[in-house]
Protein backbone atom coordinates (compact mmCIF):
# COMPACT_ATOMS: atom_id res chain seq x y z
CA UNK A 1 0.00 0.00 0.00
CA UNK A 2 1.43 3.16 -1.04
CA UNK A 3 1.77 6.19 1.18
CA UNK A 4 -0.66 8.89 -0.33
CA UNK A 5 0.26 12.16 0.63
CA UNK A 6 -1.77 13.76 2.47
CA UNK A 7 -4.20 16.72 1.76
CA UNK A 8 -5.59 18.38 4.86
CA UNK A 9 -7.94 20.82 3.87
CA UNK A 10 -10.55 22.93 5.29
CA UNK A 11 -13.38 20.02 5.09
CA UNK A 12 -10.59 17.80 7.88
CA UNK A 13 -9.89 20.70 10.17
CA UNK A 14 -14.15 21.06 10.39
CA UNK A 15 -14.35 17.52 11.38
CA UNK A 16 -12.03 17.27 13.64
CA UNK A 17 -12.96 20.04 15.78
CA UNK A 18 -16.94 18.84 14.86
CA UNK A 19 -15.50 14.74 15.91
CA UNK A 20 -13.79 15.71 19.10
CA UNK A 21 -16.57 17.80 20.55
CA UNK A 22 -18.15 14.37 20.49
CA UNK A 23 -15.61 12.64 21.75
CA UNK A 24 -15.84 14.99 24.09
CA UNK A 25 -19.50 14.66 24.55
CA UNK A 26 -19.17 10.69 25.05
CA UNK A 27 -15.97 11.18 27.96
CA UNK A 28 -18.06 13.72 29.89
CA UNK A 29 -20.94 10.62 30.12
CA UNK A 30 -18.24 8.29 31.02
CA UNK A 31 -16.89 10.53 33.64
CA UNK A 32 -20.38 12.00 34.66
CA UNK A 33 -22.07 7.97 35.26
CA UNK A 34 -18.37 7.06 36.47
CA UNK A 35 -19.79 4.92 39.55
CA UNK A 36 -21.39 2.66 36.48
CA UNK A 37 -19.15 3.16 33.54
CA UNK A 38 -15.52 2.39 35.54
CA UNK A 39 -13.65 5.27 33.26
CA UNK A 40 -9.90 3.73 34.07
CA UNK A 41 -11.23 -0.07 33.49
CA UNK A 42 -13.45 1.50 30.24
CA UNK A 43 -9.64 2.94 29.18
CA UNK A 44 -8.53 -0.63 29.87
CA UNK A 45 -10.37 -2.42 27.71
CA UNK A 46 -10.91 -0.08 24.91
CA UNK A 47 -7.07 0.10 24.35
CA UNK A 48 -6.29 -3.75 25.44
CA UNK A 49 -9.11 -3.98 22.48
CA UNK A 50 -6.37 -2.12 20.25
CA UNK A 51 -3.56 -3.51 21.88
CA UNK A 52 -5.11 -7.34 21.02
CA UNK A 53 -6.13 -6.23 17.60
CA UNK A 54 -2.78 -5.43 16.37
CA UNK A 55 -0.19 -6.80 18.21
CA UNK A 56 -1.68 -10.03 18.73
CA UNK A 57 -4.72 -11.41 16.00
CA UNK A 58 -3.22 -9.61 12.60
CA UNK A 59 0.25 -11.17 13.67
CA UNK A 60 -1.22 -14.42 13.71
CA UNK A 61 -3.62 -14.10 10.73
CA UNK A 62 -0.65 -12.53 8.52
CA UNK A 63 1.41 -15.59 9.75
CA UNK A 64 -1.62 -18.14 8.15
CA UNK A 65 -1.78 -16.41 5.13
CA UNK A 66 1.70 -16.59 4.76
CA UNK A 67 1.70 -20.55 5.47
CA UNK A 68 -0.73 -21.02 3.07
CA UNK A 69 0.18 -19.26 0.53
CA UNK A 70 3.75 -20.87 0.48
CA UNK A 71 2.31 -25.02 1.96
CA UNK A 72 -0.56 -24.95 -1.56
CA UNK A 73 -0.88 -25.24 -4.84
CA UNK A 74 -1.59 -22.58 -6.70
CA UNK A 75 -5.41 -23.62 -7.87
CA UNK A 76 -6.24 -24.07 -4.56
CA UNK A 77 -4.29 -21.17 -2.39
CA UNK A 78 -7.28 -18.74 -3.06
CA UNK A 79 -10.32 -20.97 -1.76
CA UNK A 80 -8.58 -22.06 0.87
CA UNK A 81 -7.36 -18.76 2.24
CA UNK A 82 -10.66 -17.41 1.37
CA UNK A 83 -12.21 -20.54 3.83
CA UNK A 84 -9.85 -19.49 6.22
CA UNK A 85 -10.81 -16.06 6.49
CA UNK A 86 -14.33 -17.02 6.64
CA UNK A 87 -13.72 -19.78 9.33
CA UNK A 88 -11.63 -17.55 11.50
CA UNK A 89 -14.32 -14.72 11.52
CA UNK A 90 -17.10 -17.30 12.36
CA UNK A 91 -15.14 -19.26 15.52
CA UNK A 92 -14.41 -15.57 16.76
CA UNK A 93 -18.01 -14.09 16.49
CA UNK A 94 -19.57 -17.91 17.99
CA UNK A 95 -16.89 -17.37 20.63
CA UNK A 96 -19.34 -15.99 23.34
CA UNK A 97 -21.85 -18.39 22.14
CA UNK A 98 -19.86 -21.93 22.26
CA UNK A 99 -18.25 -21.01 25.26
CA UNK A 100 -21.65 -20.18 26.72
CA UNK A 101 -19.95 -18.08 29.57
CA UNK A 102 -23.33 -16.18 30.47
CA UNK A 103 -25.42 -19.57 30.43
CA UNK A 104 -27.74 -19.10 33.82
CA UNK A 105 -28.96 -22.43 35.09
CA UNK A 106 -32.24 -21.08 35.75
CA UNK A 107 -32.65 -20.05 32.15
CA UNK A 108 -32.51 -22.49 29.09
CA UNK A 109 -33.89 -20.15 26.81
CA UNK A 110 -30.99 -18.47 27.04
CA UNK A 111 -28.66 -19.88 24.80
CA UNK A 112 -30.96 -23.03 23.38
CA UNK A 113 -28.14 -24.69 21.26
CA UNK A 114 -25.47 -27.11 21.33
CA UNK A 115 -23.21 -24.33 19.67
CA UNK A 116 -20.04 -26.58 19.40
CA UNK A 117 -21.81 -28.71 17.17
CA UNK A 118 -23.67 -25.88 15.35
CA UNK A 119 -20.09 -24.05 14.91
CA UNK A 120 -19.06 -27.67 13.11
CA UNK A 121 -21.75 -27.67 10.89
CA UNK A 122 -21.75 -24.06 9.81
CA UNK A 123 -18.05 -24.82 9.26
CA UNK A 124 -18.63 -27.88 7.61
CA UNK A 125 -20.73 -25.71 4.67
CA UNK A 126 -18.09 -23.07 4.80
CA UNK A 127 -15.10 -25.78 3.42
CA UNK A 128 -17.76 -27.63 1.15
CA UNK A 129 -17.79 -24.47 -0.38
CA UNK A 130 -13.90 -24.00 -0.58
CA UNK A 131 -14.01 -27.76 -2.23
CA UNK A 132 -16.60 -26.74 -4.74
CA UNK A 133 -14.59 -23.79 -6.03
CA UNK A 134 -11.65 -25.58 -6.29
CA UNK A 135 -12.86 -28.27 -7.89
CA UNK A 136 -14.43 -25.97 -10.58
CA UNK A 137 -11.14 -24.24 -10.74
CA UNK A 138 -9.84 -27.96 -11.55
CA UNK A 139 -12.22 -29.47 -14.09
CA UNK A 140 -11.67 -25.94 -16.22
CA UNK A 141 -8.12 -25.63 -16.49
CA UNK A 142 -8.31 -29.36 -17.47
CA UNK A 143 -10.59 -28.19 -20.25
CA UNK A 144 -8.75 -25.34 -20.82
CA UNK A 145 -5.18 -27.60 -21.25
CA UNK A 146 -7.38 -30.44 -23.53
CA UNK A 147 -8.71 -27.23 -25.49
CA UNK A 148 -4.74 -26.24 -25.76
CA UNK A 149 -3.60 -29.94 -27.10
CA UNK A 150 -6.21 -29.92 -29.61
CA UNK A 151 -5.78 -26.89 -31.52
CA UNK A 152 -1.79 -28.24 -31.37
CA UNK A 153 -2.55 -31.44 -32.89
CA UNK A 154 -5.57 -31.14 -35.20
CA UNK A 155 -7.30 -34.16 -36.04
CA UNK A 156 -5.56 -36.10 -33.59
CA UNK A 157 -8.57 -36.05 -31.02
CA UNK A 158 -9.97 -39.81 -32.63
CA UNK A 159 -13.27 -37.80 -34.29
CA UNK B 1 3.67 -6.06 -11.92
CA UNK B 2 6.62 -5.62 -14.38
CA UNK B 3 5.53 -2.00 -14.05
CA UNK B 4 8.13 0.25 -11.97
CA UNK B 5 7.78 1.15 -8.78
CA UNK B 6 6.53 4.32 -8.25
CA UNK B 7 9.19 6.44 -6.15
CA UNK B 8 8.37 5.99 -2.48
CA UNK B 9 8.33 9.45 -0.29
CA UNK B 10 11.38 10.10 1.33
CA UNK B 11 12.58 7.82 4.50
CA UNK B 12 13.92 10.73 6.47
CA UNK B 13 12.68 13.83 7.79
CA UNK B 14 15.46 16.57 6.74
CA UNK B 15 17.79 16.88 9.14
CA UNK B 16 16.74 13.77 11.32
CA UNK B 17 19.04 11.16 11.35
CA UNK B 18 17.45 8.02 9.45
CA UNK B 19 16.50 5.24 12.09
CA UNK B 20 16.74 1.95 11.50
CA UNK B 21 13.95 0.34 9.82
CA UNK B 22 13.69 -3.52 10.93
CA UNK B 23 10.38 -5.95 11.23
CA UNK B 24 7.03 -3.76 10.38
CA UNK B 25 8.74 -0.64 10.18
CA UNK B 26 11.01 -2.21 6.56
CA UNK B 27 9.87 -0.66 3.25
CA UNK B 28 8.61 -4.40 1.86
CA UNK B 29 7.16 -5.31 5.10
CA UNK B 30 4.06 -5.66 3.68
CA UNK B 31 4.07 -6.86 0.59
CA UNK B 32 0.51 -8.50 -0.05
CA UNK B 33 -1.52 -6.66 -2.86
CA UNK B 34 -4.41 -7.12 -0.34
CA UNK B 35 -3.22 -4.37 1.23
CA UNK B 36 -5.27 -2.48 -1.18
CA UNK B 37 -6.20 1.41 -1.35
CA UNK B 38 -9.16 0.39 -3.00
CA UNK B 39 -10.37 -1.99 -0.67
CA UNK B 40 -10.21 0.57 1.73
CA UNK B 41 -12.31 2.59 0.63
CA UNK B 42 -14.76 0.22 -0.12
CA UNK B 43 -14.85 -1.37 3.22
CA UNK B 44 -14.97 2.19 4.58
CA UNK B 45 -17.54 3.18 2.59
CA UNK B 46 -19.65 0.04 3.85
CA UNK B 47 -18.97 0.50 7.75
CA UNK B 48 -19.40 4.55 7.38
CA UNK B 49 -23.17 3.14 6.05
CA UNK B 50 -23.27 0.32 8.86
CA UNK B 51 -21.78 2.30 12.01
CA UNK B 52 -24.44 5.05 10.78
CA UNK B 53 -27.18 2.57 11.11
CA UNK B 54 -26.03 1.00 14.38
CA UNK B 55 -25.64 4.78 15.74
CA UNK B 56 -29.17 6.03 14.92
CA UNK B 57 -31.15 3.13 15.85
CA UNK B 58 -29.03 2.74 19.02
CA UNK B 59 -29.59 6.11 20.27
CA UNK B 60 -33.47 5.20 19.23
CA UNK B 61 -33.30 2.97 21.49
CA UNK B 62 -31.95 5.29 24.04
CA UNK B 63 -33.94 8.14 23.46
CA UNK B 64 -36.85 5.35 24.21
CA UNK B 65 -35.83 4.07 27.47
CA UNK B 66 -34.89 7.45 28.76
CA UNK B 67 -36.91 9.96 27.08
CA UNK B 68 -36.21 13.97 27.32
CA UNK B 69 -39.39 15.98 27.40
CA UNK B 70 -39.48 16.82 24.07
CA UNK B 71 -39.35 13.04 23.50
CA UNK B 72 -42.78 11.15 23.18
CA UNK B 73 -42.45 7.48 21.27
CA UNK B 74 -45.49 6.45 19.67
CA UNK B 75 -47.09 3.11 20.46
CA UNK B 76 -47.74 2.35 16.71
CA UNK B 77 -46.60 1.12 14.47
CA UNK B 78 -46.20 -2.12 16.73
CA UNK B 79 -43.09 -3.52 15.22
CA UNK B 80 -41.40 -0.69 14.64
CA UNK B 81 -38.74 -1.20 17.82
CA UNK B 82 -38.93 -4.82 16.62
CA UNK B 83 -37.86 -3.83 13.75
CA UNK B 84 -35.11 -1.03 14.55
CA UNK B 85 -33.47 -2.99 16.86
CA UNK B 86 -32.94 -6.71 15.57
CA UNK B 87 -31.44 -4.26 12.83
CA UNK B 88 -29.36 -2.18 15.84
CA UNK B 89 -27.99 -5.87 16.44
CA UNK B 90 -27.63 -7.64 13.32
CA UNK B 91 -26.44 -4.97 11.72
CA UNK B 92 -23.42 -4.50 14.77
CA UNK B 93 -22.67 -8.27 14.28
CA UNK B 94 -22.72 -8.01 10.12
CA UNK B 95 -20.05 -4.95 10.89
CA UNK B 96 -17.55 -7.11 12.94
CA UNK B 97 -15.88 -8.91 10.11
CA UNK B 98 -16.28 -5.82 7.73
CA UNK B 99 -14.08 -4.20 10.66
CA UNK B 100 -11.78 -7.10 10.67
CA UNK B 101 -11.30 -6.82 6.94
CA UNK B 102 -10.60 -3.21 7.23
CA UNK B 103 -8.12 -2.80 9.94
CA UNK B 104 -6.18 -6.07 8.07
CA UNK B 105 -6.47 -4.03 4.92
CA UNK B 106 -4.87 -0.47 6.41
CA UNK B 107 -2.57 -2.72 9.11
CA UNK B 108 0.56 -1.22 7.31
CA UNK B 109 -0.14 2.40 8.01
CA UNK B 110 0.19 1.45 11.55
CA UNK B 111 3.78 1.38 10.77
CA UNK B 112 3.94 4.41 8.21
CA UNK B 113 7.58 6.22 8.50
CA UNK B 114 8.23 8.28 9.35
CA UNK B 115 5.18 8.14 12.34
CA UNK B 116 4.13 11.78 11.95
CA UNK B 117 4.33 14.11 9.19
CA UNK B 118 3.05 17.73 10.86
CA UNK B 119 0.44 18.79 13.10
CA UNK B 120 -2.67 17.64 10.76
CA UNK B 121 -1.27 14.02 10.19
CA UNK B 122 -0.61 13.68 14.18
CA UNK B 123 -3.85 14.87 15.13
CA UNK B 124 -5.61 12.47 12.29
CA UNK B 125 -3.69 9.21 13.81
CA UNK B 126 -4.21 10.49 17.35
CA UNK B 127 -7.85 10.24 16.46
CA UNK B 128 -7.49 6.93 15.01
CA UNK B 129 -7.06 5.68 18.91
CA UNK B 130 -10.83 6.09 19.90
CA UNK B 131 -12.10 5.13 16.52
CA UNK B 132 -10.14 1.78 16.30
CA UNK B 133 -10.58 1.10 19.98
CA UNK B 134 -13.86 2.17 20.07
CA UNK B 135 -15.27 0.23 17.37
CA UNK B 136 -13.74 -2.85 18.50
CA UNK B 137 -15.13 -2.64 22.13
CA UNK B 138 -18.57 -1.77 20.38
CA UNK B 139 -18.71 -4.93 18.10
CA UNK B 140 -17.47 -7.25 20.54
CA UNK B 141 -18.72 -5.88 23.95
CA UNK B 142 -22.08 -5.92 22.16
CA UNK B 143 -21.40 -9.62 20.67
CA UNK B 144 -20.75 -10.85 24.38
CA UNK B 145 -23.70 -9.16 25.93
CA UNK B 146 -26.08 -10.47 23.68
CA UNK B 147 -24.75 -13.86 24.99
CA UNK B 148 -25.30 -11.64 28.51
CA UNK B 149 -21.60 -12.40 28.55
CA UNK B 150 -20.18 -9.28 30.81
CA UNK B 151 -16.51 -10.11 31.47
CA UNK B 152 -15.73 -6.60 33.04
CA UNK B 153 -16.80 -4.30 36.20
CA UNK B 154 -18.58 -1.66 34.47
CA UNK B 155 -22.38 -1.75 33.62
CA UNK B 156 -22.52 -2.86 29.50
CA UNK B 157 -25.35 -0.15 28.88
CA UNK B 158 -23.93 3.04 29.71
CA UNK B 159 -20.38 2.25 28.62
CA UNK B 160 -21.75 1.08 25.27
CA UNK B 161 -23.52 4.44 24.98
CA UNK B 162 -20.50 6.60 26.36
CA UNK B 163 -18.59 4.40 23.57
CA UNK B 164 -20.61 5.47 21.02
CA UNK B 165 -20.54 9.09 20.74
CA UNK B 166 -17.00 8.65 21.34
CA UNK B 167 -16.64 6.62 18.18
CA UNK B 168 -19.03 8.36 16.03
CA UNK B 169 -16.41 11.60 16.87
CA UNK B 170 -13.47 9.92 15.81
CA UNK B 171 -15.49 8.61 12.69
CA UNK B 172 -16.59 12.54 11.85
CA UNK B 173 -12.23 13.04 12.06
CA UNK B 174 -11.28 10.29 10.06
CA UNK B 175 -14.22 10.49 7.26
CA UNK B 176 -12.90 14.51 7.05
CA UNK B 177 -9.51 13.18 6.66
CA UNK B 178 -10.60 10.54 4.37
CA UNK B 179 -12.69 11.68 1.59
CA UNK B 180 -10.83 12.92 -1.33
CA UNK B 181 -8.43 9.86 -0.65
CA UNK B 182 -11.84 7.57 -0.88
CA UNK B 183 -13.34 9.20 -3.78
CA UNK B 184 -9.91 8.67 -5.86
CA UNK B 185 -9.39 4.98 -4.69
CA UNK B 186 -12.83 4.17 -5.66
CA UNK B 187 -12.72 6.38 -8.95
CA UNK B 188 -11.78 5.04 -12.83
CA UNK B 189 -9.00 7.57 -12.17
CA UNK B 190 -7.12 4.82 -8.93
CA UNK B 191 -3.93 4.00 -10.10
CA UNK B 192 -4.31 0.70 -8.64
CA UNK B 193 -6.78 -0.67 -10.90
CA UNK B 194 -4.67 0.41 -13.69
CA UNK B 195 -1.76 -1.09 -11.89
CA UNK B 196 -4.09 -4.60 -11.78
CA UNK B 197 -3.10 -7.26 -14.12
CA UNK B 198 -5.45 -9.51 -15.43
CA UNK B 199 -4.61 -12.71 -13.88
CA UNK B 200 -3.35 -13.46 -10.32
CA UNK B 201 0.69 -14.34 -10.42
CA UNK B 202 0.23 -16.16 -7.20
CA UNK B 203 -2.73 -18.30 -7.12
CA UNK B 204 -3.92 -16.59 -3.71
CA UNK B 205 -6.59 -14.50 -2.81
CA UNK B 206 -6.96 -11.67 -5.15
CA UNK B 207 -7.73 -7.81 -4.52
CA UNK B 208 -11.35 -8.80 -5.47
CA UNK B 209 -11.58 -12.12 -3.48
CA UNK B 210 -11.05 -10.42 -0.35
CA UNK B 211 -13.76 -8.42 -1.02
CA UNK B 212 -16.23 -11.53 -1.66
CA UNK B 213 -14.78 -13.22 1.13
CA UNK B 214 -15.56 -10.51 3.60
CA UNK B 215 -18.98 -10.13 2.51
CA UNK B 216 -19.43 -13.33 2.63
CA UNK B 217 -18.17 -13.83 6.15
CA UNK B 218 -20.69 -11.03 6.47
CA UNK B 219 -23.25 -12.93 5.00
CA UNK B 220 -23.21 -16.19 6.83
CA UNK B 221 -22.86 -14.42 10.11
CA UNK B 222 -26.14 -12.77 9.22
CA UNK B 223 -27.58 -16.08 7.68
CA UNK B 224 -27.03 -17.68 10.96
CA UNK B 225 -27.90 -15.04 13.61
CA UNK B 226 -30.73 -12.61 12.23
CA UNK B 227 -33.27 -15.65 12.49
CA UNK B 228 -33.32 -14.70 16.65
CA UNK B 229 -35.49 -11.72 15.17
CA UNK B 230 -36.79 -12.67 12.08
CA UNK B 231 -39.06 -15.77 11.91
CA UNK B 232 -38.70 -16.97 8.70
CA UNK B 233 -34.92 -17.90 9.18
CA UNK B 234 -35.52 -19.34 12.92
CA UNK B 235 -34.00 -22.48 11.76
CA UNK B 236 -30.86 -21.00 10.62
CA UNK B 237 -30.17 -19.39 13.58
CA UNK B 238 -27.43 -21.88 14.45
CA UNK B 239 -25.39 -18.95 15.97
CA UNK B 240 -27.87 -17.18 17.45
CA UNK B 241 -28.28 -17.02 21.41
CA UNK B 242 -31.80 -17.38 21.15
CA UNK B 243 -34.03 -19.15 19.02
CA UNK B 244 -37.59 -16.80 19.03
CA UNK B 245 -39.50 -20.60 19.48
CA UNK B 246 -37.73 -21.91 22.08
CA UNK B 247 -38.98 -21.33 25.79
CA UNK B 248 -41.54 -21.29 28.59
CA UNK B 249 -45.07 -20.94 26.47
CA UNK B 250 -42.99 -21.04 22.97
CA UNK B 251 -40.50 -18.21 23.25
CA UNK B 252 -37.47 -16.85 25.06
CA UNK B 253 -37.37 -15.22 29.28
CA UNK B 254 -34.71 -12.48 29.37
CA UNK B 255 -34.77 -12.36 33.24
CA UNK B 256 -36.62 -15.44 35.46
CA UNK B 257 -38.18 -14.73 38.39
CA UNK B 258 -36.29 -15.23 41.69
CA UNK B 259 -37.30 -17.23 44.75
CA UNK B 260 -38.39 -13.78 46.42
CA UNK B 261 -40.33 -12.35 43.08
CA UNK B 262 -42.09 -16.21 42.62
CA UNK B 263 -42.68 -16.30 46.49
CA UNK B 264 -44.59 -12.69 46.13
CA UNK B 265 -46.27 -13.32 42.77
CA UNK B 266 -47.84 -16.83 44.13
CA UNK B 267 -49.32 -15.37 47.27
CA UNK B 268 -52.76 -15.59 47.36
CA UNK B 269 -52.44 -12.42 49.47
CA UNK B 270 -51.39 -10.65 45.32
CA UNK B 271 -53.27 -7.33 44.80
CA UNK B 272 -52.66 -4.79 41.99
CA UNK B 273 -53.21 -1.23 42.89
CA UNK B 274 -53.74 1.73 40.65
CA UNK B 275 -53.04 4.72 42.64
CA UNK B 276 -51.55 8.23 42.31
CA UNK B 277 -53.08 10.64 40.43
CA UNK B 278 -57.07 8.84 40.75
CA UNK B 279 -59.98 9.87 41.70
CA UNK B 280 -60.67 6.30 42.75
CA UNK B 281 -57.62 4.15 43.81
CA UNK B 282 -58.10 0.38 43.32
CA UNK B 283 -57.26 -2.81 44.69
CA UNK B 284 -57.73 -5.82 42.80
CA UNK B 285 -57.37 -9.65 43.42
CA UNK B 286 -56.16 -12.19 40.70
CA UNK B 287 -59.80 -12.70 40.64
CA UNK B 288 -61.32 -9.48 40.40
CA UNK B 289 -58.68 -8.88 37.35
CA UNK B 290 -60.12 -11.69 35.41
CA UNK B 291 -63.59 -10.71 36.11
CA UNK B 292 -62.97 -7.35 34.12
CA UNK B 293 -63.75 -7.29 30.67
CA UNK B 294 -60.49 -8.73 28.80
CA UNK B 295 -58.57 -8.08 25.59
CA UNK B 296 -56.79 -10.16 23.39
CA UNK B 297 -53.45 -9.00 21.08
CA UNK B 298 -50.90 -10.69 19.30
CA UNK B 299 -47.88 -8.21 20.08
CA UNK B 300 -43.73 -8.97 19.95
CA UNK B 301 -41.24 -8.85 22.56
CA UNK B 302 -38.51 -7.31 21.14
CA UNK B 303 -35.44 -7.27 22.79
CA UNK B 304 -32.69 -5.01 23.43
CA UNK B 305 -30.25 -7.75 23.07
CA UNK B 306 -31.95 -7.80 19.11
CA UNK B 307 -34.15 -11.20 19.19
CA UNK B 308 -38.37 -10.53 19.27
CA UNK B 309 -40.84 -13.24 19.20
CA UNK B 310 -44.40 -12.59 18.81
CA UNK B 311 -47.52 -14.33 21.01
CA UNK B 312 -50.93 -13.94 21.41
CA UNK B 313 -51.63 -11.75 24.87
CA UNK B 314 -55.17 -11.72 26.96
CA UNK B 315 -55.57 -9.35 30.41
CA UNK B 316 -57.03 -6.04 31.25
CA UNK B 317 -56.68 -2.74 28.96
CA UNK B 318 -54.88 -0.12 30.84
CA UNK B 319 -56.87 2.63 29.50
CA UNK B 320 -59.80 0.43 31.06
CA UNK B 321 -58.26 0.28 34.22
CA UNK B 322 -57.05 3.58 34.54
CA UNK B 323 -60.85 4.86 33.66
CA UNK B 324 -62.37 2.69 36.58
CA UNK B 325 -59.49 4.71 39.20
CA UNK B 326 -60.75 8.14 37.76
CA UNK B 327 -57.70 9.23 35.89
CA UNK B 328 -57.43 12.53 34.64
CA UNK B 329 -57.29 13.00 30.65
CA UNK B 330 -54.33 11.49 28.55
CA UNK B 331 -52.84 9.98 31.62
CA UNK B 332 -48.82 9.00 32.23
CA UNK B 333 -48.03 6.44 34.41
CA UNK B 334 -45.36 4.01 36.21
CA UNK B 335 -45.79 0.54 36.32
CA UNK B 336 -44.43 -1.50 39.07
CA UNK B 337 -43.09 -4.65 40.19
CA UNK B 338 -42.76 -7.10 42.75
CA UNK B 339 -39.11 -6.49 42.25
CA UNK B 340 -37.00 -5.31 44.82
CA UNK B 341 -37.01 -1.30 44.18
CA UNK B 342 -34.13 -0.17 42.72
CA UNK B 343 -33.06 -3.49 41.04
CA UNK B 344 -32.11 -2.80 37.26
CA UNK B 345 -36.08 -2.44 34.98
CA UNK B 346 -38.11 -2.94 38.14
CA UNK B 347 -40.35 -0.66 36.86
CA UNK B 348 -41.18 1.77 33.42
CA UNK B 349 -43.23 3.74 32.78
CA UNK B 350 -46.04 4.26 30.01
CA UNK B 351 -46.39 7.72 28.29
CA UNK B 352 -49.72 9.38 27.02
CA UNK B 353 -49.54 7.31 24.01
CA UNK B 354 -48.75 4.20 25.26
CA UNK B 355 -51.41 4.30 27.89
CA UNK B 356 -53.74 5.33 25.32
CA UNK B 357 -53.28 2.44 23.15
CA UNK B 358 -56.02 0.44 23.60
CA UNK B 359 -53.23 -3.17 22.82
CA UNK B 360 -51.55 -1.86 25.77
CA UNK B 361 -52.53 -4.53 28.39
CA UNK B 362 -52.09 -5.92 32.03
CA UNK B 363 -51.75 -9.22 30.27
CA UNK B 364 -52.89 -12.46 32.39
CA UNK B 365 -52.60 -14.74 29.90
CA UNK B 366 -50.15 -15.77 26.79
CA UNK B 367 -51.25 -18.42 23.91
CA UNK B 368 -53.98 -19.06 25.84
CA UNK B 369 -52.59 -20.25 28.77
CA UNK B 370 -51.94 -18.18 32.27
CA UNK B 371 -48.40 -16.72 32.31
CA UNK B 372 -45.61 -18.78 33.36
CA UNK B 373 -43.53 -17.26 36.47
CA UNK B 374 -40.86 -16.14 33.84
CA UNK B 375 -43.00 -14.71 31.54
CA UNK B 376 -44.78 -12.21 34.52
CA UNK B 377 -47.45 -14.11 36.55
CA UNK B 378 -49.79 -13.08 37.42
CA UNK B 379 -49.42 -9.81 35.73
CA UNK B 380 -46.98 -8.22 33.13
CA UNK B 381 -46.87 -5.33 31.13
CA UNK B 382 -47.29 -5.85 27.19
CA UNK B 383 -47.78 -2.58 25.45
CA UNK B 384 -46.93 -2.31 21.25
CA UNK B 385 -43.80 -0.35 19.79
CA UNK B 386 -42.41 -0.80 23.49
CA UNK B 387 -38.03 -2.55 23.91
CA UNK B 388 -38.46 -5.89 26.34
CA UNK B 389 -37.07 -4.34 29.38
CA UNK B 390 -39.74 -1.93 29.04
CA UNK B 391 -43.03 -4.88 29.29
CA UNK B 392 -42.80 -4.58 33.20
CA UNK B 393 -43.45 -8.38 34.27
CA UNK B 394 -45.07 -9.22 37.80
CA UNK B 395 -46.88 -6.14 38.18
CA UNK B 396 -48.54 -5.26 41.21
CA UNK B 397 -48.76 -1.77 41.39
CA UNK B 398 -49.88 1.27 38.27
CA UNK B 399 -48.93 5.01 39.81
CA UNK B 400 -50.87 7.49 37.65
CA UNK B 401 -48.82 10.54 37.16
Amino acid sequence: MNEPRETYGRLFWLSLVAGWALIGFGLLVLVQRRGATHPVSFAVYVLGGIVAHDLVLVPVVMALGVLAARGLPAGVRGPVQGGLLVSGIVVLTSGPMVGGFGRLADNPSLLPRDYASSLLLVAAAVWAVVAAMVAVRHVRRLRRLRRVRHDEHPGAGGT
Amino acid sequence: MSEPDPPRPPDRIPGVLAPPRVGPLRADAFPSRLHSERNAAWLGVALGVTFTVCFLTGFLSHLIQHPPGWFVWPSRPAWAYRVTQGVHVATGLASIPLLLAKLWTVYPRLWTWPPVRGVAHLLERVSLVPLVGGSLFLLFSELGAIARWYPYPFSFPPAHYAAAWITLGALVVHVGAKLGATRLALSSRSTELLEEGAGSASGGLTRRGFLVTTVAATGLITLTTVGQTFRPLARFALLAPRDPRVGPQGFPVNKTANRAVAARATDPGYRLTVEGNVAHPLSLSLADLRALPQHQAVLPIACVDGWSASASWRGVRIRDLLGMAGAPHEPEADVISLQEPGVAYASSSLNRSHAADPDTLLALEVNGEPLHIDHGFPVRLIGPNRPGVMQTKWVTKVVVR
